[in-house]
């Protein structure tokens, strides 16, 4: 979409026309829910953050400075969405057994019941490949997963995921890095199986 | 640095400057900071090629959304109409208000006491709010906080019609 055109598009979806607001949706609505099934434990939870984060779109459209990141500015709606339900799910309940914790910086990787839990995507991902992909995703640590998640889907810079995050973006540089060498393995593995 | 080398940590001078700890060629570097990290490991992100960045949902997920969509358009249209009849400083406190909270009135449903509860705390912050800004501009701006604070409710008032 030329510049100009999401230009006037945003001005309609400010005044609330709600014309505006149904393009912004299906413009954007695609990538955001790859987003949230990427990070969310099920497609229920992921269908109603989708709503939830296009319903906070339109309550809060005219706190959005035009900077030319529209997209970013959705995406960090969904992120903090996805990271509060998260939270919330954790403290009512969800227990961490000894090995879902990581030796390393202590954060929890949360594999729900499965250690290689199978995230909303599984069912729709074919090939061999992609699936052990897929799979090992799901088993990182919910902040590597942000992070990859949070560059991959939403294109956010670095220095973006860091501030989201609250971590030093040296940090997030290098939990990419370390999860994506992880990811390498196993494909790696699963072709030479 | 090149996008060949291994990243295996990074180091944080106490300038705050952050710089990345690799190996290439067998010896240990110390990067250029972030942009030769950004660059290696956006370089590795490829591998994330095969996962689908979006996905459509489906479609009657959409037409629901869609819908909810539309009747918020019209409620934000309402709310924008009637903040406007408030006059200035009653609009700016309703927006006020609204970005404490994040929507347009308390969440009035059958059993929803932990959200009024939330609503309510949220108007407290925001008279507290007013008063320290209308403090803050007092000595020029005439008049008392407490008229404010009038418009200020009255703007809620107008919220509440809307959410309940």
């Amino acid at each position: 979409m030329e510049q100009s055109d999401l230009d006037a598009l945003l001005a309609d979806a400010r005044a609330r026309r709600p014309a505006a607001i149904d393009r912004l949706y299906r413009l954007f609505s695609p990538r955001v829910y790859g987003f949230l099934m990427r990070l969310l434990p099920s497609r229920d939870v992921a269908d109603d953050l989708l709503q939830e984060t296009f319903l906070r779109v339109v309550r809060t459209i005219e706190t959005y400075v035009h900077d030319g990141r529209f997209e970013a500015w959705i995406f960090r709606i969904a992120a903090n969405l996805a990271r509060d339900h998260m939270r919330q799910r954790r403290r009512r309940g969800f227990v961490a057994r000894l090995d879902e914790i990581d030796a390393d910086d202590g954060t929890v990787r949360d594999t729900t019941a499965d250690p290689h839990a199978r995230s909303a995507l599984d069912v729709l991902i074919s090939g061999e490949q992609a699936q052990r992909l897929e799979r090992e995703f799901a088993a990182l640590p919910e902040m590597d997963r942000e992070i990859l998640a949070l560059r991959h889907h939403a294109e956010l810079s670095f220095r973006e995921i860091a501030e989201l995050l609250g971590v030093p973006l040296g940090t997030a540089l290098a939990r990419a890095h370390r999860a994506l060498g992880r990811l390498r393995g196993a494909v790696r593995n699963a072709d030479g199986e | 640095m090149t996008d060949s080398v291994t990243l295996i940590g990074d180091v944080r001078r106490a300038t705050g400057t952050v710089f990345g700890l690799g190996v290439q060629d067998g010896k240990m570097s110390v990067s250029q900071p972030v942009q030769d990290m950004q660059r290696a490991v956006d370089a590795e992100l490829a591998l994330l090629r095969g996962l689908p960045a979006a996905l459509e949902p489906p479609a009657a997920l959409s037409d629901r959304i869609r819908a909810r969509l539309a009747i918020e358009a019209r409620r934000q249209q309402r709310l924008a109409r009637r903040l406007r009849t408030l006059g200035p400083l009653g609009a700016a406190a309703a927006a006020l208000a609204i970005a404490v909270f994040g929507t347009g009135g308390p969440p009035v449903a059958p059993g929803a006491s932990g959200l009024l509860e939330d609503w309510s705390a949220a108007i407290v912050r925001s008279q507290e709010r007013v008063r320290s800004l209308w403090l803050d501009e007092g000595p020029d701006s005439g008049g008392d906080w407490r008229d404010t604070l009038e418009d200020f409710e009255r703007a809620l008032h107008a919220l509440d019609a809307l959410g309940a």
